[in-house]
């Protein structure tokens, strides 16, 4: 027998034990299965995340000296840290107000800033919109930037304290 | 729709909130949202619960002999 015919022979005894019909409804079944494993996966997933809120330690937040009031225009923002390392922005608002959030984008972490000209805190990786009181209006972050609590003394602006849900 | 249909209708819908929930989770976790992550995670285990019980009854239906 020559080596053409050998391989041929062995090449149809890898295939001949298949059965289209079987292997398709085969691979539906290990699809499915598949499909509840990965339901099962995801759901557990969420334990890990509880487990490590758990024993981490939020950052303490004590009272803290921001800045001056006359240091910082109406319409204009001012990014400091608060609590801990944690980057957050303190805004002049067009009425005289001040506000402060922690700006990182409640969607994917990126930072938030503060657009004067249409009065809106904008995260610019994926156009997610925030009205200054801190409540997502469009694009894709679906929570509140956490607030941080401010306190105006003798001309001076103090971090007092944060608020992760503060209503509208 | 059979009842094999509805029980993969259910396994997506499942499959999709925990997904979400998970989503929901991480986005928690990053502003020390902590009660509201236990509450993902309730709902996330629940399904999970779900999901097992709709696996039994897929398996059911699927293995089982036709008359």
């Amino acid at each position: 027998m020559s080596n053409e015919s050998k391989d041929r022979e062995r090449l149809s005894s890898l295939v001949d034990n298949l059965s289209r019909a079987d292997d398709v409804k085969l691979n539906r079944r290990a699809f499915i299965k598949s499909t509840f494993g990965a339901g099962i996966a995801l759901g557990l997933a969420t334990v890990p995340f509880n487990i490590a809120a758990f024993v981490r330690s939020e950052p303490r937040a004590d009272r803290q000296f921001i800045t001056t009031v006359d240091a910082i225009e109406r319409g204009k923002s001012l990014e400091f840290e608060y609590p801990g390392n944690e980057s957050s922005l303190l805004v002049h608002l067009k009425n005289g107000e001040f506000v402060a959030y922690n700006n990182k984008c409640t969607h994917l972490q990126c930072p938030v800033f503060y657009v004067e000209e249409e009065d809106v805190l904008l995260c610019p990786c994926h156009r997610g919109y925030f009205s200054v009181d801190g409540q997502p209006q469009a694009g894709p972050p679906q929570r509140e930037l956490p607030k941080v609590l401010l306190e105006i003394e003798n001309g001076k602006i103090f971090a007092v304290g944060r608020e992760i849900h503060h209503g509208a | 729709m059979g009842r094999n249909g509805w029980s993969l209708l259910g396994l997506v819908i499942l499959l999709a909130t925990n997904m979400i929930l998970l989503q929901y989770t991480i986005e928690s976790y990053m502003v020390y949202d902590h009660a509201s992550m236990r509450l993902y995670m309730g709902i996330a285990l629940a399904n999970v619960g779900l999901i097992i019980l709709l696996y039994r009854y897929w398996k059911k239906i699927e293995y089982g002999v036709k008359e």
